[in-house]
């Protein structure tokens, strides 16, 4: 199969050639299939013949009811969901330029998620009427932030893909946050993304029926002055088009259609990725095609999908289909990535290599920090009558979790050291590059596989999720050291996807999971904490001992060959430290942390560069953070506690983007 | 429309009092036994005994849900019931700590700060209200309060039964639904058999309209066209604040909802929160609701 460039919207077709019979066969295809798979579903729920008297009102009957008030709305609403997406990732595509934006990558739909959720926390009355505005706000803010910390990397496809999909995660853990913060139950905490399509009534068709229709006439109405546009901006210009506002506009018709999609049905990811690409892969030449057939596909994937999560047999009909599309929508992600040029992926340079004459008193100062933070957090904290020290009683009950998040804080750091030096990507870290995710994955599988198991398996579970995402990332990697990235966060999306999937299917013992996976320190013995610290100081001093390799590594593959090192055996060594720290450290404080990224970019911008300094400062920086988080989880709501992971997922993620915008 | 009852709530007032008017003398006697409660099944058998709990997990939500059984001001809050917080369980130094069969995996943790005691009252396969009485038994034998216990559970009895004298005498009851509504707008929570709402409807003479097998903790997930299959019948559910509002304002623009008989005919009513995993105080206080609820607003 012969394709076009995905990314850029050819020229205005100077001849109208009708598009490739492959799109059409596609299409055919897929409504065939999502058709057969309803008609089949809808004649066991209700016999043909009373379809007309069901849908009349005439026939009040459960099913008649089911019929006409759920099945039938459902299906529309999927079509119109489907469509929307599918033209506001055209719209995105197009003013972006990169033909990996839609709404759920540019973080679009997780900020209005996030908005509905606070809403219906703080001032639910604002849902009664408000909901759309509601979402609307949530998912501009969004792409605001987004496009405002891209700008620095003039736009470039990695950066904003990272930053939408670091706003996604941040989201997600905030959704936690409040959760958790009200008291409520967990389950939201990682379901509360996946947008369920259930439908009990018409009112969702009605809402976005007209929406979308109003959306798409103005879609049209743009597209004349976008074609322009894609000629360039000064061309734009001299044929008279705003390009500035036009850039606005498009940007926000975009965020709207996505945010009334979340507002009526929840996040449902992937699918106008999907559908964009699609249309153009296999024929879609002008903007104006691009946008009809994106909309048509958009619809008819939307509609398959939901046809196969309603079959019976996928989880009993209880997997919401936001998270089904997330399922497919990460792999498609991955090949996307893998199909684009390496010069539109190249990451920004590493920032600039500042003095490090200072490095050795700034790394004193480190540790002098640390030892106070872990003083701090182990005599002094909150009780029923107000801050104070603890009794030595109080104090053998904060040992194992300081020290859990002192060993897993610090083996994090140093795993985030060892990714970034072995990819060469300043931005790499377990948690961004999925090797959290594949920990957790480990767990998740291994609850899901066996009803009852010894607490070690856990241990080899997430040692065999970290160490299998790292060889993939790492032979993704071979390619292109910059794709890893985009790849990495794929897999972090897939992992969560899974998780819902999971959860979704009623498992008593999901509640278990959930605590863990919040990254709560709370079930942490006094030896569960010995075998985290001792973990830390095999990878800490195990990183030590190959600071040679680190150095060589950075020059490069070949550089680093020609230096004489064997770089399979020594990429081999790192991989299982790496391994092995991310295992351990995700077992006791969660995937979820960001310490892994945070600790060795803190380092970086003191000004901290050669590799033993790094190690070491990075440890240190990821232990101290991860003991704050600890301390401020529990003492900040005294009685009541957040989780450790969490909490430094909440200071983690904005500190991220302020880093990444940072960048240049 | 509500404040039907009236005699019946005098009654169990003067019942509740009495059991309180009863009990604290000798605990004041001795020094106050020092138990605390990770689960509120726990804190109210206490109070039922006529002993303070030291501590209680999420004491805002017991408030709530148990306001018949109150907490004396100042008894100290624990957090979350599923990770109640060690360091103020321990520097209360609890003689004794009760958790629920449900939080079997907090044994270990807390057993290190006291002795434990677990409360199991929704067991597969058992008669819940049983396990809830024997519970208070067994809790009042281990500490000393036999006749307290004897007197509550005589009290309760009592109390039951006048609410089911009272209930028999309506023609016909409809058949109820009680649940919780699901925060999705599209399912519903029922009681069933295995949970003691089940039990005190059959109790009250009430016929319960779920006809459906239901899950280890004893309610089922119900989808709401199924509510169309039992057009006469009656739907409680339970006013758990935030969670409920959200479902209330989906509920609201569901077409579904709206054509559902019994939402038409004005047979879906919000009640106060009862805690469905709790013993017999919160037995006590779903009798009182649901008979209020199902009263006739005339008699009383």
């Amino acid at each position: 199969m012969r394709s076009c460039r995905p990314t850029v919207a050819s020229l205005p077709a100077r001849t109208r050639r009708p598009v490739l019979p492959i799109l059409p066969a596609l299409a055919g295809a897929l409504g065939l299939a999502a058709l057969g798979l309803c008609a089949a579903r809808l004649a066991v729920l209700l016999p043909v013949g009373l379809w007309s008297a069901a849908l009349t009102g005439e026939n009040r009957s459960v099913v008649a009811l089911v019929f006409a008030d759920m099945a039938v709305p459902r299906l529309i609403v999927c079509w119109l969901v489907g469509a929307s997406l599918g033209v506001a990732a055209v719209l995105f595509q197009q003013v972006l330029r990169t033909s990996l934006a839609d709404g759920a990558t540019l973080g679009v739909s997780s900020g209005a998620a996030l908005a509905l959720a606070a809403a219906g926390v703080f001032a639910p009355s604002l849902l009664d009427h408000g909901q759309e505005a509601v979402a609307l706000t949530g998912a501009g803010g969004a792409v605001l932030l987004v496009l405002a910390l891209a700008r620095r990397a003039g736009f470039s496809s990695v950066s904003l893909l990272l930053t939408g999909l670091t706003v996604s995660l941040l989201c997600g853990a905030a959704g936690a946050a409040l959760a958790v913060l009200n008291h409520e139950t967990l389950t939201g905490l990682f379901v509360w993304q996946s947008g369920a399509l259930v439908q009990n009534g018409w009112a969702n068709v009605r809402t976005l029926l007209p929406r979308l229709a109003l959306g798409a006439g103005l879609a049209v109405l743009l597209v004349r002055p976008l074609e322009a546009l894609a000629l360039g901006d000064g061309a734009a210009r001299a044929l008279g088009v705003p390009v500035q506002w036009l850039r606005g506009a498009v940007v926000a018709l975009a965020v709207a259609l996505a945010a009334s999609c979340v507002s009526a049905v929840g996040v449902i990811g992937f699918i106008g990725l999907a559908a964009a690409n699609l249309a153009r892969l296999t024929g879609a030449r002008t903007l104006r095609q691009a946008l009809g057939w994106s909309s048509l596909l958009g619809a008819l994937l939307l509609w398959l999908t939901d046809e196969i999560v309603q079959q019976p047999f996928v989880f009993r009909g209880n997997l919401p289909t936001g998270s089904a599309t997330a399922l497919l929508g990460a792999p498609l992600l991955l090949l996307l990535v893998l199909r684009q040029r390496a010069a539109d992926l190249q990451p920004g340079t590493p920032p600039g290599t500042h003095r490090t004459a200072h490095a050795g008193a700034l790394l004193l100062a480190l540790g002098a920090g640390l030892a106070c933070l872990v003083a701090v957090a182990l005599v002094w904290g909150r009780a029923a009558d107000g801050w104070q020290m603890a009794d030595p009683e109080i104090l053998l009950l904060r040992l194992p979790r300081v020290l859990a998040a002192l060993g897993a804080g610090g083996m994090l750091a140093v795993a985030g050291v060892l990714m970034q030096r072995m990819t060469g990507h300043p931005m790499a870290s377990p948690e961004v590059l999925g090797v959290s995710s594949g920990a957790a994955l480990g767990v998740v599988l291994l609850f899901f596989a066996a009803p009852s198991f010894p607490a070690q398996a856990m241990t080899g579970a997430a040692l065999a999720g970290a160490a299998a995402t790292l060889a993939v990332i790492l032979l993704l990697s071979r390619h292109a050291a910059s794709r890893i990235l985009l790849g990495g966060m794929a897999l972090a999306t897939l992992f969560s996807a899974c998780a819902s999937v999971l959860l979704a299917s009623g498992d008593p013992r999901t509640a278990v999971l959930l605590a863990w996976m919040s990254g709560s320190t709370y079930r942490v013995t006094l030896a569960d904490a010995a075998i985290c610290l001792a973990a830390a100081v095999l990878v800490i001093s195990g990183s030590l001992l190959a600071l040679r390799w680190l150095g060589l590594l950075s020059l490069g593959e070949a550089g680093a060959r020609g230096l004489g090192l064997a770089t399979g055996r020594a990429r081999v060594v790192l991989l299982l430290l790496t391994a092995l720290a991310t295992a351990v450290a995700t077992l006791t404080i969660g995937p979820l942390s960001f310490v892994g990224l945070m600790a060795p970019h803190l380092v970086r911008s003191l000004g901290i560069t050669r590799p033993l300094q790094q190690v070491a400062g990075s440890a240190l920086a990821g232990a101290g953070l991860m003991v704050a988080a600890d301390f401020i989880g529990r003492t900040l709501l005294f009685p009541w506690q957040l989780p450790a992971g969490m909490v430094s997922a909440l200071i983690g993620g904005p500190l991220f983007l302020w880093l990444l915008g940072r960048r240049r | 429309m509500r404040g039907g009852g009236h005699g019946l709530s005098r009654r169990s007032c003067l019942t509740a009092l009495l059991s309180a008017a009863l009990c604290p003398l000798p605990a004041s006697a001795q020094a106050a036994p020092r138990i605390a409660a990770a689960d509120w099944a726990g804190a109210e058998s206490l109070l039922a005994l006529g002993i303070a709990p030291l501590a209680v997990s999420d004491t805002g939500t017991y408030r709530d849900w148990l306001p018949e059984i109150p907490l004396p001001d100042g008894v100290p809050d624990l957090g979350s019931r599923a990770e109640p917080n060690m360091e103020q369980l321990a520097a209360l130094r609890p003689e004794l700590i009760l958790i629920s069969n449900w939080q079997a995996n907090l044994k270990g943790l807390l057993g290190a700060l006291g002795p434990t005691e677990t409360i199991s009252i929704i067991v597969p396969r058992t008669d819940p209200l049983e396990n809830a009485r024997t519970a208070l038994t067994r809790l009042g034998a281990r500490l000393g309060r036999e006749r307290e216990a004897a007197a509550y559970l005589a009290a309760f009895d009592a109390a039951l039964d006048g609410f089911a004298r009272t209930m028999a005498r309506q023609a016909e009851p409809h058949p109820v639904y009680v649940g919780v509504l699901h925060e999705n707008g599209t399912q519903v929570f029922l009681y069933g058999p295995g949970s003691w709402v089940q039990t005190v409807m059959d109790r009250l003479g009430l016929r319960n309209a779920l006809d459906r097998p239901t899950s280890a903790f004893g309610n089922a997930l119900v989808d709401l066209a199924q509510f169309a299959a039992t057009p006469e019948a009656t739907l409680l559910y339970l006013d758990q604040g935030a969670r409920t509002r959200r479902a209330e304002r989906l509920l609201s623009r569901s077409t579904l909802w709206q054509a559902l008989p019994m939402v038409q005919a004005g047979r879906v009513r919000a009640i106060p929160p009862f805690y469905a995993l709790g013993g017999v105080p919160s037995v006590w206080r779903c009798v009182r609701l649901l008979s209020d609820a199902l009263m006739p607003p005339d008699r009383g």
